[in-house]
């Protein structure tokens, strides 16, 4: 699980371009599915054929994506200009100086600033170096529009925690391929969804879900843990158990989602926290609005430093929450 | 002059009858057919000659426009925003108010009357006025009413070199280009979607594409262009003369990459100039449109525009005419399967 986790980390897949990250999942889940497709978008949709008479369609939301930096112009000397894509947006510019970044393409450089001090560093004010001298030798490897992701490696603490950049992703794809692979045979049909575009707004989910027309959602969500240094109110826990969501900025979940997550959790001794932060968006409300309506829950892995360029999460929480998805799937019965 | 009868009617976001009367006009001879939804988007389908993807080409028929909402004993009109309006773009403009264009000024105190510290900060909304010349309320009653909506009063006219300048040409230099290209004729369906509310938060768009379920879409806008002293270069979003501008992404959408490079392509084959529009300010119909159904492949093309969402908008006629290119040819390369999807 933890090199799993690392090879997702390092991978480059900013919102909207998850090409590598999804060619990496595509070949991991294709000997555990019936049917494997992507969309216009670039979502990954893979099903898995249920064995019952009365099955359901049962759908599985897991995002592919990480917040980006596009390239919104090339200067004449080779400088490219920088323009935050999603969750970046609201961190401080000043924070991305110095930090390496890689293209999907494997292009690499880094960040510079032509501010002098940190408190006066504006996103126009910053510039990345590819080490190119020109704007012609600029375009053959990266073009206008093009995005990049922070390059970072990950690697564990100690037994149990993996540090890394977009360890949220990781962590929810890991969470999501695992299911798949020990789900066994089971009753209802069952559609992993990787999606893309979570980072600004959650763009793929609704697409996704359309032409699968499920019957429940179960989408898997990171929530910040609010056990550091750092003053917070959040209860949550990393090492503690998946969250189940209750509440966020755009979905109340039903109560019978969460009395049925509760109780599977219980029954299989899976530890668990309560996921009520009205902060966050999720897939999962835009699922349970999305066309005539879809019944939907959440399951988040709590993350520290999340949308940093150093995520930790704890691999006990990733195997409990596939642990608890593997039992929903098999048990659904609402 | 097709951008003078389009800039020029009236359609704030909510009450596009007059724009929308304007463009059935101009449209109808040349569509298989042409209706109007329950929300008020006019829909105009060309069936083709042969089989092709489904191409839905889009743009809003709705303006930024005030609305009034209370009249005061003295006979002037409170007002509040239809669409975002930067306050201080308004002091002492001209308006026209309702169906019967009734003549308005947005009033303002002389300097001399004002302190300094007044004169540094814009005059916030509550404190601006419209006088339409009635002395009381039941005067200015007789004229219009709460809830009228008003216009600015700016005429289309061309100057400078090569430029014109109108209240509207966000968006109505795009629905010319869609007037345009439905002029020609196609082998594959082509959609023409002319959509209401997009100033006030994107509505008209997505049920178009329900009902229109293109297999990819090109929203033709009117654009910020921030290239005016002070700006640079990579802030400007677009330049004017430049050419068509190619979005890559806004608060909306990210734009198709493939479909942005199949428009440039075509644009170098063709040698139209072009740009990119180098923002991620912003947003339009594109992120409707994109996400409805299994997805749409769906990318922006605009006429930069300076001073967007105020009284005065100003084009280059050359990137309007060169946007029409683009757009057409692009067309003629999606019949001919030049697009690989």
């Amino acid at each position: 699980m933890k090199d799993l986790l690392i090879k997702l980390a390092e991978a480059c897949g900013p919102t909207g371009v998850e090409d590598n990250v999804r060619d990496l999942l595509q070949a991991l889940v294709t000997p555990h599915a019936d049917d494997v497709r992507v969309d216009v978008l670039g979502n990954l949709l893979v099903t898995k054929k249920g064995k019952g008479a009365a099955r359901k369609h049962l759908l599985l939301v897991a995002h592919m994506d990480e917040p980006g930096l596009m390239v919104n112009h090339i200067e004449a000397n080779g400088f490219l200009r920088l323009a935050p894509v999603g969750t970046y947006e609201t961190l401080s510019p000043a924070y991305l100086v110095g930090q390496r970044i890689e293209f999907p393409n494997g292009t690499k450089g880094v960040i510079g600033t032509s501010a002098k001090d940190p408190g006066d560093v504006t996103v126009v004010s910053l510039f990345a170096d590819i080490g190119a001298t020109s704007r012609e030798e600029v375009l053959a490897r990266v073009q206008e529009g093009d995005f990049c992701a922070l390059h970072l490696g990950a690697f564990a603490v100690n037994e149990h925690r993996v540090v890394g950049k977009a360890i949220e992703r990781s962590a929810i794809c890991a969470a999501a391929l695992e299911a798949l692979k020990q789900l066994g045979e089971q009753e209802h049909d069952v559609t992993v969804a990787f999606t893309v575009q979570q980072a600004v707004g959650g763009r793929g989910a609704k697409p996704a879900a359309f032409g699968v027309e499920a019957d429940f959602a179960l989408v898997l969500d990171a929530v910040t843990a609010g056990d550091t240094l750092a003053a917070s109110r959040s209860e949550i826990r990393i090492g503690a158990g998946p969250a189940i969501k209750l509440l966020d900025k755009v979905t109340a979940v039903r109560p019978q989602v969460k009395h049925f997550l509760i109780d599977e959790a219980e029954a299989a001794g899976v530890a668990y926290q309560l996921d009520v932060g009205l902060e966050r968006s999720s897939e999962a409300g835009l699922l349970f609005a999305h066309a005539s309506g879809l019944l939907a829950g959440a399951l988040s892995v709590p993350v520290r430093y999340s949308a940093s360029a150093s995520e930790l999460v704890d691999v006990r929480d990733i195997e409990a929450t596939v642990a608890l998805t593997v039992r929903a799937i098999h048990s659904f019965a609402l | 002059m097709l951008l003078k009868r389009l800039t020029e009617a009236t359609g704030p976001s909510g009450f596009e009858d007059e724009i929308r009367q304007v463009i059935y006009e101009e449209i109808r001879d040349h569509v298989d057919r042409v209706y109007t939804d329950s929300m008020g988007n006019l829909i105009a389908e060309k069936d083709g000659t042969g089989l092709g993807p489904k191409v839905m080409l889009c743009a809003h028929m709705d303006e930024v426009s005030l609305m009034i909402s209370y009249i005061e004993e003295d006979g002037l009109l409170r007002f509040r925003h239809i669409g975002g309006i930067d306050d201080r773009v308004l002091l002492a403009k001209p308006v026209l108010i309702g169906e019967g264009r009734i003549p308005g000024v947005i009033g303002s105190l002389p300097a001399h009357l004002t302190s300094s510290s007044d004169r540094e900060k814009p005059v916030p909304l509550d404190r601006l006025r419209i006088d339409i010349g009635a002395s009381t309320r039941e005067e200015a009653l007789a004229l219009v009413c709460p809830g009228d909506w008003a216009v600015f009063a700016t005429q289309y006219e061309p100057f400078g070199q090569g430029l014109a300048k109108s209240k509207s040409f966000d968006d109505r230099v795009g629905c010319a280009v869609l007037v345009e290209a439905c002029k020609q004729e196609y082998q594959m369906p082509v959609v023409f979607a002319f959509t209401v509310q997009e100033e006030i938060g994107l509505r008209g768009a997505a049920p178009v594409a329900y009902r229109v379920k293109p297999d990819l879409a090109l929203v033709l806008e009117g654009t910020l262009a921030s290239d005016i002293p002070g700006t640079v270069v990579h802030a400007q979003a677009t330049a004017l003369g430049q050419g068509p501008a190619l979005s890559l992404v806004d608060s909306s959408s990210i734009h198709s990459r493939k479909l942005r490079h199949h428009l440039i392509e075509v644009a170098q084959a063709q040698n139209i100039p072009y740009q990119v529009r180098n923002t991620t300010a912003g947003g339009n119909d594109a992120g409707r449109i994109h996400t409805v159904h299994e997805g749409v492949m769906t990318c922006t093309m605009s006429v930069p525009c300076r001073y967007i969402h105020a009284p005065s908008q100003v084009i280059s006629l050359d990137d309007y005419n060169n946007t029409v290119r683009l757009t057409v040819e692009f067309l003629r390369s999606v019949e001919r399967g030049g697009l690989e999807r």
